[in-house]
């Protein structure tokens, strides 16, 4: 998600949401004989990355993870199959996956995460749902950081190599431990913003002032 | 398990979207009913969790496709409905997938319908109900907790793993493609993922039972009749058997399809001499090399596979329960103070 302080939610991240999603469903309709428009769908996204200045090391990165996977996935049909068929069905996975992925890594670029609440305000999804997804991304950075002090920690402790069973017993225990760690937060988080006047719905400094009278 | 887009149909993907924004929407509107902002905060707390709790990795020393060894990680759908119930869980795992699609590009944003439909809705809905009948037929109430997250997490797996199976279905044309042997490979592999699922989740269910109880005793179910370790592993049984005879009527379809394979017997040659793929034999192999290109042998492979999962999980929820029980006894017989820390 951008860090950049653009535009505040407006008309403009719903065209950018709308774009991507058109980007993917032309991929997906597409059949895979036309294979030159999804050329083009890639060379455009190309360029909306490098407008967006998407570093290239972050997409290698999640390329390079994803790509594997995709090829895997893709694969599965032709291996379950003999070989027999599925090849152009395995190269039209591939290539609209990689569409899609590149598109939702464009959107997740360009557009930050206030904007992206606002949008989906708009579209009206349920506030209840929208205040969870606020509270969820909020907390997922601390538990993580929380995760990779107890991780920290462990490997401090755990001077021997451990059997598989040990390590899988270890790896339980760390994620029982964040568990219990986490709802611990939750009540404490829930007992400090009740004191600041929660009453459930999540706002924003972009949206209180642009709601404010001029 | 996250489906990209490009592997289902749109038209799959739409129908997959109108059942997921149909259950999350009831999953939001029995919430709404129930429950203080308090409840809010912990199902936005335990999604975080999910999602932090899937970046620890476990190793399986398993060589898949020449990949020396692949690891996995929790889903936790089973683990939300025990913590939260079926509708709180439902929408935290609604948000980790969600969030896990628009702001990490895991996992398509059209093909989102269908995997909320796989893992939030049959993961909690499915697995609640399957955690509560098996915890109903447990007087022990720790023990019941802990066999019915186990046996309901191998189970909400397989039902993922099936209903991906049918979606594909609709997506690809069946008179060229023959979905009895993606259906085979689906169930052969997911019966191993799913014990991985079931013995993650027991162990972090059964630590928790010996840490802090109390966030799993959110609503006091009455117990039923009096049952030992026995009974449990009959409950077992009786599932395996359920999951045997279910498998075997999807299963029917694998002749057909090796039927068209022995017309073309320069291919069965080339499959069966070569090197071989990993999956193409793709259920349990036969001790007699010629059982392999057997019908019958493939649609029993399958059910076989499906027992093997389930009796694998049962032993586990022995395992899991004594240990629960012997700790819990040691925690009694101790009475020291609890604290909130650990051996973490």
């Amino acid at each position: 998600m951008s860090n950049s302080n653009s535009v505040p939610a407006s008309s403009s991240a719903v065209w950018r949401v709308g774009f991507c999603l058109t980007v993917i469903l032309a991929g997906l309709l597409a059949p895979i004989e036309y294979w030159p428009f999804h050329g083009v769908l890639l060379a455009i996204l190309w360029a909306a990355h490098a407008i967006a200045e998407t570093p290239l090391s972050y997409l290698a990165r999640r390329l390079g993870v994803f790509l594997p996977f995709l090829a895997l996935l893709a694969m599965s049909l032709p291996i379950s199959q003999g070989f027999r068929s599925g090849g152009d069905i395995a190269a039209a996975i591939f290539f609209r996956g990689l569409i899609s992925f590149l598109a939702a890594l464009w959107l997740s670029q360009v557009v930050t995460f206030d904007e992206l609440i606002q949008t989906l305000r708009r579209f009206r999804i349920p506030e209840l749902l929208l205040s969870v997804l606020v509270l969820s991304y909020r907390y997922l950075f601390v538990l993580w950081e929380e995760l990779e002090r107890m991780q920290s920690a462990r490997a401090a402790r755990t001077l021997r190599p451990q059997s598989l069973l040990g390590r899988w017993r270890l790896s339980v225990q760390l994620i029982g431990m964040l568990l219990v760690r986490a709802l611990t937060r939750a009540e404490r988080v829930h007992d400090s913003m009740s004191a600041r006047g929660w009453d459930g719905r999540y706002r924003s400094l972009e949206q209180d002032r642009s709601q404010r009278p001029a | 398990m996250h489906i990209p887009d490009g592997f289902l149909a749109p038209e799959v993907c739409l129908a997959c979207g109108a059942a997921s924004i149909a259950a999350v929407g009831w999953s939001v509107a029995r919430l709404r009913d129930q429950i203080a902002e308090r409840t809010v905060a912990l199902t936005g707390m335990t999604a975080a969790f999910i999602f932090a709790g899937q970046m620890v990795n476990f190793r399986v020393p398993i060589a898949f496709l020449g990949v020396p060894a692949v690891s996995g990680h929790l889903m936790g759908g089973v683990l939300a409905a025990v913590l939260l119930g079926p509708w709180a869980g439902c929408v935290a795992v609604t948000i980790v997938l969600a969030m896990q699609a628009l702001l990490f590009s895991d996992g398509g944003l059209l093909a989102l319908g269908v995997n909320v439909l796989n893992m939030a809705v049959i993961g909690t809905w499915g697995g609640y109900g399957v955690f509560t009948i098996v915890r109903r037929m447990i007087a022990d109430r720790s023990v019941g907790t802990v066999v019915g997250a186990v046996v309901a997490s191998w189970l909400t797996v397989m039902a993922a793993a099936m209903l991906f199976c049918v979606e594909l279905g609709f997506s690809v044309d069946r008179s060229e493609f023959d979905l009895g042997r993606v259906f085979s490979m689906m169930v052969s592999v997911h019966s191993l993922i799913g014990i991985g699922e079931a013995l993650i989740t027991g162990g972090i269910v059964s630590f928790v039972l010996t840490q802090r109880p109390d966030l799993l005793s959110q609503d006091e179910m009455p117990t039923g009749r009096r049952s030992n370790l026995t009974q449990i592993a009959m409950a077992g049984l009786v599932v395996a058997m359920t999951v045997a005879a279910f498998l075997a009527p999807f299963a029917s379809s694998a002749p057909d399809g090796l039927e068209a394979v022995a017309e073309s017997r320069g291919f069965l040659d080339q499959a069966s001499d070569g090197p071989g793929f990993v999956l193409n034999d793709y259920a349990i192999p036969s001790p007699l090399a010629g059982w392999n290109r057997s019908p019958w042998w493939q649609r029993v492979s399958v059910s076989l596979a499906g027992m093997l999962g389930t009796m694998t999980v049962a032993v586990a929820a022995f395992l899991f329960a004594k240990s629960v029980r012997s700790r819990m006894e040691l925690d009694t017989e101790s009475a020291g103070p609890q604290s909130e820390g650990g051996p973490l």
